[in-house]
């Protein structure tokens, strides 16, 4: 999977699970401040991200470190390289 | 001089009745509760709480800062069960609950008020619910079951006061419950104590106060609980800046 790719599947994830509009899915929105998450709904993203990118997050201790969309980019980037 | 005095007759009186109160829910505890079916006692101390105390302390803010309402009669019409949601400006919107019908209220609180001396240790008698000590989905049914019973439920889903500031974002877990729960929300607007008294400082400025209902929502088929929390939100937003901006149609 290209960049492209998974920011694309990143975004449907967001649009299908929280139907939140793709032009407010800038690598600089913040996940609570500007989207409106919170802890529960981050909950929902980690299952849908496993379901729809394949990618489990629950067990990794980066996801702490996520406050941005560009985060969750680059997260699901290293962990879909990381697998070769 | 004037407002100091006012203050000085406003906390004197309301620190000693809140005492006062507090003796009562620890007699209450202590000589009632072995005598009382629990449901009864539990609603007397509710009782204490939201009706007495907060009674009180909206009477004794009246030379302060007056409160006008909008929405209450459709509500006592319908004295049902509900699921109140507030914005959060000022540490009073916490009384101004006391205004809305209720039987056996119970608040969704935070850490923030489990800190506050005495307040802190009376929500603890009356069995409200700290979201942060209990997990989502224990605290849910817990608040589920009291809202069978006939309990209303009152939550402020910003998590903390705005102030003078716009409406903070959500917390979801009150749109979860209601969506659970298969119950409409209660929206409902505070404004015009933001700075009575301002996060921070204890001192009530003079202000009047608005407090409006709005039209009961629920959840849409299919609808996420993101969206539904996004879409109340959205209202209550729209309707407070519209109250702001004093072009509110009621």
């Amino acid at each position: 999977m290209t960049a492209d790719e998974i920011v694309q599947k990143v975004n449907q994830v967001f649009y299908d699970t929280f139907e939140l509009e793709p032009d407010r899915l800038t690598p600089e929105a913040k996940l609570f401040e500007d989207l409106g998450l919170d802890s529960l709904d981050a909950v929902d993203l980690v299952a849908s991200l496993k379901e729809e990118c394949g990618v489990d997050l629950r067990q990794d201790p980066r996801v702490r470190e996520i406050r941005t969309m560009g985060d969750v980019y680059k997260l699901v980037t290293e962990i879909v390289s990381s697998r070769g | 001089m004037k407002i100091a005095l006012l203050n000085i007759y406003f906390y004197s009186i309301w620190i000693c009745s809140g005492l006062c109160i507090f003796l009562v829910i620890l007699f209450s505890f202590l000589l009632l509760q072995p005598f009382l079916p629990y449901p009864v006692y539990l609603r007397w101390q509710r009782f204490l709480v939201a009706d007495v105390f907060g009674r009180l302390y909206l009477y004794l803010l009246r030379p302060i800062a007056p409160v006008s309402t909008v929405g209450l009669e459709r509500l006592r019409k319908n004295p049902v069960p509900r699921i109140y949601v507030l914005n959060h400006k000022s540490f009073s919107d916490t009384f101004l609950c006391s205004l809305l019908p209720k039987r056996s209220p119970v608040v969704l609180f935070n850490r923030t008020v489990s800190r506050i001396p005495v307040l802190g240790t009376g929500v603890h008698f009356v069995k409200w619910i700290n979201v942060d000590e209990i997990p989502f989905n224990d605290w849910c049914e817990a608040a589920i079951t009291q809202l069978k019973a006939g309990s209303s439920l009152f939550c402020f889903p910003e998590g903390t006061r705005s102030g003078k500031r716009p409406m903070g974002a959500f917390h979801g877990g009150i749109f979860r419950l209601a969506a659970r729960a298969g119950h409409p929300v209660t929206p409902v607007l505070v404004t015009g104590n933001e700075e009575t008294p301002a996060k921070g400082s204890p001192l009530l400025k003079p202000a009047h106060i608005r407090f409006v209902v709005l039209p009961d929502i629920v959840q849409k088929t299919g609808e996420t609980p993101f969206h539904f929390k996004e879409r109340v939100r959205g209202v209550m937003r729209d309707q407070l800046a519209k109250l702001e901006g004093n072009d509110y149609a009621g």
